[in-house]
């Protein structure tokens, strides 16, 4: 599928108002920064002095094999989790000194979890708004907004035990850009989609890219890094592989992945 | 028999990995161990207590242990899920497999009896029959026992298998029922304690005839089969639609996090048993209570038992708070910009808002005993219990009660600070009842282990 282009789609969708410049994420420079940042847990390190730059207004498709480290990578910058070494910026913000501060910044799209089962899908996302602080009377206009974004409006009042996993996952992507942040982690957001709603979302990414916003999609689908992605980084055993464009590249992108994954570690290019 | 043998293998490892391999094993010689000790205790005892009603506790004690075994078995399942993730069992595979629900329930309740009589009843009466052996008491008791006491267990778990069936039938027939059986208990002749000795189990302890056991059986027959027949064969495949609490609720705590209170009550609310469970978490332990007082109080008339009433329901409250992080899991909140801290202080104050249900509870029992003078004690010690025994609860296990308070250290700790205090505060309301007074002093403490609940759990959970 090829983007359109902003304003081709005529179906309302919510507004793209990403960088509020008088937050912390107004910041001179690159979106996300990370400088020798490392995890290690037991006996594997997960993430390997990693060194990237993602500047704003990047869709940075982050890929690799099981195991990668491409999940300890976003928690790590969304301050999941605390590293061993080294250090990063994400929208201006520290993630291991002020977790808390990082994660009012940026949207996250977790990669397993699911909305808690006994709230209803309206429900769900009005306990989003109000823990990110956005004020109660505005909190239903939102709710409604995303309900009808991705079609889901006549289940707001069901269950989120009892969605399907489509209408799950369409919850936790409104839920990641309800706050429109300027930064996003999305870990597979097109997984359970059906081919309407995927186009639907891959257009709303890329508006938002095009509106200066951030997006970090983690993927094992390599088609769609391809088809939106602005830029990559390949991943194996927690060490950036390859970081650059679609344009860099010498070969297709799937075909750089599986040189570079069947490549030892220890003369890849990083 | 396949079935039988894999779900027999099933319960094991489920045991196994909840309370660790070693504890596990370790639990049936440590019964053994207890009811050895017991055994050999039995004739100073009985200078206080008639044999008679030790042995009518001890059948009621297998009564609730087949109660509890029963219970869990029919609605563990959201409780398994928050321990062990997507875990399941062998007893929801009727989907998948062809095999029907009906084969499932019978293997299930022939599974928990063959189980449970081998772990646990069959080392607590080998513990009685090694100290027969000792003391010399008649070796026809051990038989007898090994007969009476599985029939207890038996009639405990076909109990709660009648009642369920019955209860997801009808609600309306099964509290109907429930409110006979109360209008009956009041009207009738016989106090409780009389009733009591009306097990059939019991009689047969005391009569060994062939009457009480055919009852026994019959009874048990009678929750089986109706399980068997009686459960729904097809699931509802319905989804479950609520109209939006989530801002009303909240909306009269205008704090942003008061959504996090809201979510506690709806969590609560929807899932299953509803709110009937807050109601269950008291009325059941407190019933316990009650009837095991009245079978001492006539032995030990210094007891009082308002007072240890009181007692109990400050240490029962704790069962609140587990529930309300039964639903709930770090891993909600982990891409949301929110403090450990304010969370675990929101569950605080959901904490309190439910444990209300202790004030008409406290006067209902003040009312029962006629010890209105007492009722200033016993509220402050209720009070002051509740608070403590929550701040231990938070400070020991964060979010996650239902599942650090398997851990053995942890539950140690647990004991630790709350045994001695229980012991501490039963002997003042037999000495010095108006001492209870000091409970207030525990508000320190807890206020205390609060505030480094806070930050421990900051420090230990990042989310």
């Amino acid at each position: 599928m090829q983007y359109t282009g902003k304003g081709n789609n005529t179906e309302p969708r919510p507004a793209l108002t990403y960088i509020n410049p008088h937050s912390h994420a107004y910041y001179m420079g690159a979106a996300i920064t990370t400088s020798h940042l490392t995890k290690d847990f037991r006996h594997v390190t997960a993430v390997d002095t990693i060194n990237l730059t993602i500047p704003e207004g990047e869709l940075f498709g982050l890929i690799g094999p099981n195991g990668a480290g491409k999940t300890t990578l976003i928690k790590l910058l969304t301050g999941q989790l605390q590293p061993d070494g080294g250090r990063a910026s994400v929208a201006g913000v520290d993630p291991a000194t002020d977790p808390v501060q990082v994660r009012a910044q940026v949207g996250i799209i977790p990669e397993q979890e699911t909305p808690p089962s006994f709230l209803t899908a309206e429900e769900y996302l009005q306990f989003v708004c109000r823990i990110r602080g956005i004020p109660a009377d505005t909190t239903p206009d939102i709710s409604k907004k995303w309900l009808n974004f991705f079609d889901c409006i006549d289940e707001r009042h069901v269950l989120c035990k009892d969605l399907s996993r489509g209408t799950r996952q369409k919850l936790m992507v409104s839920q990641a850009f309800l706050h429109q942040p300027p930064v996003a982690f999305i870990d597979e957001p097109l997984i359970n989609l059906d081919p309407l709603m995927q186009r639907k979302l891959k257009t709303y990414l890329k508006d938002f890219v095009n509106n200066n916003g951030t997006l970090v999609l983690s993927t094992h689908v390599l088609e769609i890094a391809q088809e939106i992605c602005t830029t990559f980084g390949i991943l194996q055993n927690g060490q950036l592989r390859h970081h650059g464009t679609l344009e860099g590249l010498d070969n297709s992108l799937s075909d750089t992945f599986m040189e570079l994954i069947d490549t030892p570690k220890d003369t890849g290019e990083a | 028999m396949e079935l039988l043998k894999q779900m027999l293998k099933e319960e094991w490892r489920l045991h196994t990995a909840l309370f660790g391999t070693f504890l596990f094993i370790a639990f049936p010689p440590i019964l053994a161990g207890i009811a050895l000790i017991f055994s050999l205790l039995l004739p100073f005892l009985s200078q206080y207590i008639p044999a008679s009603t030790m042995a009518l506790f001890v059948h009621y004690v297998f009564v609730l242990f087949g109660l509890s075994v029963g219970s869990f078995a029919l609605s563990g399942r959201e409780a398994l899920h928050r321990r062990f993730g997507q875990a399941s069992l062998l007893a929801y595979i009727s989907r998948s497999l062809p095999i029907s629900v009906r084969t499932i329930i019978a293997t299930f309740f022939v599974k928990d009896l063959l189980y449970y009589t081998g772990l646990w009843i069959v080392p607590a009466i080998a513990g009685y029959f090694l100290a027969s052996l000792v003391m010399g008491y008649s070796s026809l008791m051990t038989v007898v026992l090994f007969i009476s006491i599985p029939l207890s267990f038996l009639t405990g778990i076909s109990l709660i298998f009648l009642l369920s069936t019955i209860y997801t039938r009808s609600h309306a027939t099964f509290y109907l029922l429930l409110t006979a059986a109360i209008i009956a208990l009041t009207v009738s002749p016989y106090t409780i304690s009389q009733l009591l000795t009306y097990l059939p189990a019991y009689q047969f302890f005391l009569t060994p005839t062939i009457a009480p056991v055919a009852i026994s059986l019959a009874f048990a027959a009678l929750g089986v089969i109706t399980s068997i027949y009686g459960m729904p064969l097809t699931f509802d495949a319905r989804p479950q639609e609520e109209e939006n609490q989530l801002l009303p609720l909240a909306g009269t705590l205008r704090h942003q996090y008061a959504v996090i209170m809201s979510k506690d009550i709806l969590d609560l609310r929807r899932s299953s048993g509803g709110m009937a469970k807050i109601i269950f978490s008291y009325a059941f332990p407190l019933a316990i209570v009650g009837i095991l007082l009245n079978l001492f109080i006539s032995f030990f008339p210094e007891l009082n038992f308002f007072l240890i009433f009181a007692i109990f329901l400050g240490v029962i409250g704790t069962a609140v708070y587990n529930w309300l992080t039964q639903y709930d899991t770090t891993a909600t909140y982990a891409f949301l910009p929110i403090h450990i801290a304010d969370i675990v202080r929101r569950k605080v104050h959901t904490y309190a808002i439910l444990n209300t249900i202790s004030l008409p509870i406290l006067v209902g029992a003040v009312i029962v005993t006629g010890q209105f003078a007492l009722f200033g004690i016993g509220l402050v010690t209720t009070l002051s219990l509740n608070a403590y025994t929550m701040a231990v609860t938070v400070y020991l296990t964060g979010l996650q009660p239902h599942i650090l308070l398997y851990n053995g250290k942890v539950f140690l700790a647990y004991m630790v600070a709350l045994a001695p205090l229980l012991i501490g505060c039963i002997l003042l309301s037999v000495f010095i009842p108006l001492a209870l007074y000091a409970t207030t002093l525990l508000l320190l403490p807890a206020i205390f282990l609060l505030r480094r609940a806070m930050v421990k759990w900051e420090q230990r959970v990042t989310i």
